[in-house]
């Protein structure tokens, strides 16, 4: 009789199995939350275990989730923090936190040569590395005379309706470079820039990566993304150039990486090893040969594209009103 | 023999099941509902309360204009969906029986495939650098677009409509040769097709349009890869701005009540249908010839998801572009990969063992009303993300954190049991009840009837029910995100994170390897269901 | 040993159909009632409401003196000791005719369970057909299958309903013969559920339901 029971049992005991194996083990632990895509930041992570034998556990964000992904779940985790490190691919969502209370601060000792404008005064947060917001062009549907120089470029008539792509800008990086613009230029002329975008017909396609490709594809004849985005399609042989925009005005925007302690972490000592770690010029260099990272900001004043100045503050206060308005402008 | 109060011990054990399916499924959102509630409240004394304060949240021209984006790409979605199920459906039941027996392994890849991955091949299909593209531009002088609303209907009716097939199947199998011979008697096999058989799998038309309905509603990554706005955006971009959950869910609240609403009431319509309730193969169909218009769809619904199955594949296989990259891909996802297919049968279990009493309740016709179809069915329209918040903030308010994976899955269990519910109460409805009371009268355990008589006779139910919450398990990400032990990740994280990175192959070949994880899942099960049920005639 | 059947003023109503009202009868332990009425006179549910498959609205069932049927108390239906054959034969569809009557012998040793069903099958000439499915099976053959189920078990009681009706006229004859031979031998209690005099013949008792 038993053995009309076995394909239950069997299943049952490999679930069982499957969840025992699955459950943590105690040992010396860091739990790290993180933007940056999985395959530039697990190397990294998995050199910091090796290098101190501190295991580490990290939830990768996904831009599928329409960022409502790790900072959603920091936020809710409010009264029981889980995460020590927050290791984000850009700076909105750190500025965001820093308001809400969810990080701690730590002055990386590392740190003190990264330049003021990139970390916080009070040390809540500390850049690591920059990306850019690029113009990406196709070469077979541009003439090179025609290669955009500056954002305002992006308004020239020549370029037709659907031709210019932009990512959602309430979302990642395309919204920080919008609440940047906000912040910089002032709320009234940024947000005529994009009133005329929009009346020119840009498209608003689902993400920098999609930029991208649209662009190496030919569907689009530019649009604006980021260095690591961009990069990968030069990389791979797609007929695209990079430009830097405004190199001879105001600069272009750099987006730092940042790292910071989440407030209430369960281990503190591990999170600020591996903030250590991170913020290395060991692991910027790293990421900047995986084509991750542009540059870095040790010597961004020095080397590189000439960088817009931007004062982060301001950007985040700016970043509700900007998604307003470009929510009611893109969003219908 | 002793006897007992069995009205009083069967009401307390459906009240407990009810009790049970409820906390699973709209618990998390419930939870966050209460918060709101307390919010509002405290907000009459208070005016601090963010949620009183809050402007643009509600709806005004704009978010009503999505809102109707949303609900007309779900109506045409549904629509498209029944055309593409039902004619596979009819094209599987009307092939020689060995060609039968193979489609019908292979009809829910569509549906298994992530949509993203459906989506980017289909734009890559377009884009104009492809061979496609220029052909047309050479015959009409302009490159086709695959934007917009067109393409997000053709791409999620292709994603759903094996989920129409699945309910049509059993629909079909469950048609009973002597009705239909009855009209073969008085006219020819198209009038038996049309006055017969498909008004006889009508409820199950129904069931299904409801479900697919509902999946439409809140789909949103498709249609934002088409550039075609829908109102979940509007939920996501809220949440983002605000990062309050609350205000998501007030914003929430238009989709969770229209598809309460519209899928309540199919349902309530399907069960006032009567069903047919003879268990009976539909072997006997392929002989049965068809009439033209059906002939025409079946073929087209056949070759459409053949194609939606090839071409992905096809599009997978070209940019891996060796076995080496896959199976490189999945030895660095090993673990993802193990954490994934653990998680998603584990899922598919507990959804059908939440869904199981509520399901027999709603297939007790005198029992349910459209309310509590409604309340069933509303947690399917719930944002993957409140689920992910509401559990994280219950398990704020439990002591011991440790039970990381319990949350993972009651996540997965909760957002899919609904789908469980409806497969389930598909299958109680055509099932004999003699079959099942005659077992009753031999003094064997519970346990043994069960597993001998009662589980045997659900098999059809309960695989649909399965392979659904399955297949869906394994593309979850919105909740999973919020809920992951940290250490952990799930095939379906990993592959939208490679595909944000931009690696095409590696991407390609990791969606290959989940994929044949899929296909040998489905082909071992569906082996063991052969073996086991599918050679005495289709049961349900 | 069969079983006294006593069913004491029952009643059952199905929404607004009164399926019973105040129906009393009782059966001795080894004795043999025929059941006869019009269609929708209840002959069927009174018959499920022995079984312990529906719950009566009013009144009572006793097997041997225990009450095991009233409003809101019901002994589970396995408790009971009854075989019963509906209009339909209801066969598993999953189980092969054997598999199908082996159901009921739980804790028969698997020699004697054998031995059992040998007999049987051979009696309800289906020995050649025992390990077909039901759907490889006729009308009449299933029927018989459904009866070698019921008997299995050797249950005190057996509750036939028209199980007879589709065999053609030598069929029924010698499986009438059958279960009067069977129900003697083994001394169950039979309700017989009766549409014509041949089937009535076989049992001491007639109770005729009027239609409501």
């Amino acid at each position: 009789m038993i053995k009309h029971y076995v394909p239950l049992l069997l299943i049952l005991s490999i679930l069982l199995l499957g969840l025992a194996a699955c459950t943590a083990k105690d040992e010396p632990a860091v739990v790290v939350y993180t933007s940056v895509d999985q395959p530039f930041a697990e190397p990294i992570l998995t050199a910091f275990e090796q290098k101190t034998g501190v295991r580490v556990l990290a939830v990768y964000d996904t831009e599928a989730a329409k960022t409502t992904g790790l900072v959603s779940r920091l936020s809710a985790e409010r009264d029981h923090p889980q995460a020590d490190v927050f290791w984000s691919s850009e700076i909105a969502q750190t500025l965001w936190l820093q308001d809400q209370g969810l990080l701690a601060v730590y002055q990386s000792p590392v740190a003190d040569d990264i330049p003021a404008g990139f970390r916080d005064p009070q040390g809540y947060w500390t850049g690591l590395g920059y990306r850019t917001r690029v113009i990406i062009v196709n070469t077979e549907r541009v003439a090179p005379e025609d290669y955009p120089q500056t954002l305002a470029d992006l308004l020239d008539p020549k370029w037709g309706p659907g031709e210019v792509g932009l990512a959602n800008p309430l979302f990642g990086t395309t919204a920080t470079h919008a609440a940047a613009l906000y912040a910089s230029w002032g709320a009234q002329p940024a947000l005529d820039y994009f009133q005329q975008l929009e009346a020119q017909g840009v498209r608003i396609v689902d993400g920098n990566s999609v930029v991208r490709d649209m662009v190496a594809s030919g569907d689009l004849k530019l649009g604006l993304t980021d260095t690591d985005d961009a990069d990968a399609a030069v990389q791979a042989g797609k007929p695209v150039i990079v430009i830097f925009p405004d190199q001879d005005g105001a600069g272009t925007l750099a987006i730092p990486n940042t790292v910071a302690l989440v407030a209430g972490g369960p281990n503190l000592a591990q999170g600020q090893a591996l903030i250590d770690y991170l913020l290395s010029a060991e692991v910027e260099t790293q990421l900047i040969r995986d084509g991750f990272l542009h540059g870095s900001l040790r010597d961004s004043a020095s080397a590189g594209p000439v960088l817009m100045a931007v004062d982060w503050r301001a950007v985040a206060e700016q970043m509700e009103a900007a998604k307003r308005d470009l929510q009611d402008l893109f969003l219908r | 023999m002793k006897s007992s109060p069995r009205g009083i011990h069967s009401s307390i054990g459906q009240g407990l099941g009810l009790a049970a399916y409820l906390l699973v499924t709209l618990g998390p959102a419930a939870w966050l509902g209460w918060a709101l509630l307390e919010t509002v409240v405290g907000g009459w004394g208070n005016s601090a309360a963010p949620v009183l304060q809050a402007e643009g949240v509600g709806l005004n021209s704009r978010t009503w204009g999505l809102l109707g984006h949303s609900l007309g790409l779900a109506a045409l979605v549904t629509a498209g969906s029944l055309l593409l199920g039902l004619g596979a459906a009819v094209w599987i039941v009307t092939r020689p029986p060995w060609l039968g027996r193979l489609t019908r392994k292979l009809y829910l890849v569509p549906f298994i495939i992530p949509g993203y991955i459906y989506a980017l091949t289909w734009l890559s299909l377009f884009s104009r650098s492809s061979l496609l593209a220029q052909g047309v531009e050479r015959l009409f002088g302009q490159a086709p677009s695959a934007y917009g609303l067109p393409g997000a209907v053709l791409i999620l009716a292709l994603i759903y409509a094996p989920l129409v097939t699945l309910v049509m199947l059993a629909a079909l199998d469950a048609s009973e040769p002597e009705l239909v011979e009855q009209a073969l008697l008085m006219g020819p096999a198209g009038r038996a097709w049309r006055g017969v058989i498909l008004p006889l799998s009508r409820p199950g038309a129904v069931a299904a349009a409801g479900l697919v309905f509902a999946l439409a509603l809140v789909e949103y990554g498709v249609p934002a890869l088409l550039e075609f706005n829908v109102y979940p955006m509007e939920i996501y971009a809220e949440f983002s701005q605000s990062g309050d959950p609350l205000r998501a869910l007030l914003l929430a609240l238009p989709v969770l009540i229209s598809a309460a609403l519209l899928v309540g009431a199919a349902q309530w319509l399907l069960q006032r249908t009567p069903l047919s309730s003879r268990p009976q193969g539909a072997a006997w169909l392929s002989n049965l010839p068809l009439p033209g218009f059906e002939r025409t769809l079946a073929w087209f619904s056949a070759l459409s998801l053949a194609a939606a199955c090839l071409l992905p594949i096809l599009v997978l296989v070209i940019q891996a572009g060796s076995l080496s990259v896959v199976w490189s891909a999945a030895s660095q996802a090993q673990h993802d990969l193990l954490t994934t297919l653990l998680l998603a049968l584990s899922a598919a279990l507990g959804a059908v063992l939440v869904a199981f009493i509520p399901a027999q309740r709603l297939a007790a016709s005198d029992a349910a009303s459209p309310w509590l179809w409604a309340l069933l069915l509303v947690p399917l329209a719930v944002p993957a993300p409140l689920v992910g918040i509401g559990l994280v903030d219950l398990a704020n308010h439990l002591p011991g954190r440790s039970l990381g994976w319990f949350f993972m899955w009651a996540a997965h269990v909760g957002r899919f049991a609904p789908l469980a519910l409806i497969a389930l109460v598909a299958q109680f409805r055509r099932r004999e009840p003699l079959l099942h009371e005659l077992a009753q009268l031999y003094p064997v355990g519970w346990l043994r009837r069960l597993w001998q008589i009662d589980l045997p006779l659900m098999a059809g139910g309960l695989s649909a029910a399965l392979v659904v919450v399955f297949a869906l398990s394994l593309g979850e990400i919105g909740a999973t995100l919020l809920v992951i032990p940290p250490g952990l990740g799930t095939a379906a994280l990993r592959l939208y994170n490679l595909l944000h990175y931009g690696a095409p192959a590696s991407t390609a070949g990791l969606a290959l390897s989940l994929l044949f994880i899929i296909l040998a899942v489905g082909g071992l099960w569906a082996g063991f269901y052969e073996r086991g049920v599918r050679r005495f005639g289709q049961i349900d | 040993m069969g079983k006294l059947i006593e069913v004491q003023q029952v009643g059952k109503r199905f929404g607004a159909v009164q399926a019973l009202e105040g129906i009393s009868f009782s059966v001795p332990g080894g004795g043999s009632l025929a059941l006869r009425g019009p269609s929708g006179s209840g002959k069927t549910t009174l018959l499920r409401l022995i079984c312990g498959l529906e719950e009566p609205d009013r009144g009572q069932v006793a097997l041997d003196g225990q009450v095991v049927s009233q409003p809101g108390r019901l002994a589970p239906p396995w408790q009971r000791g009854i075989g019963a054959v509906f209009q339909k034969p209801a066969l598993w569809p999953h189980l092969t005719v054997r598999q199908n009557a082996a159901f009921g012998l739980t804790g028969w040793g698997k020699q004697q369970a054998a031995a059992r069903l040998d007999e049987l099958l051979d009696a309800v000439d289906l020995s050649k057909l025992a390990e077909r499915y039901p759907y490889q099976l006729s009308g009449g053959e299933a029927q018989r299958a459904a009866l070698l189920r019921a008997l299995a078990p050797r249950p005190p009681i057996l509750l036939l309903d028209e199980p007879f009706a589709n065999l053609d006229p030598a069929l029924r004859t010698s499986m009438l013969a059958f279960v009067q031979q069977t129900q003697q031998a083994e001394g169950a209690t039979l309700i017989l559920v009766a549409h014509d005099d041949e089937s009535a013949a076989i049992c001491t008792q007639v109770l005729y339901l009027e239609k409501r």
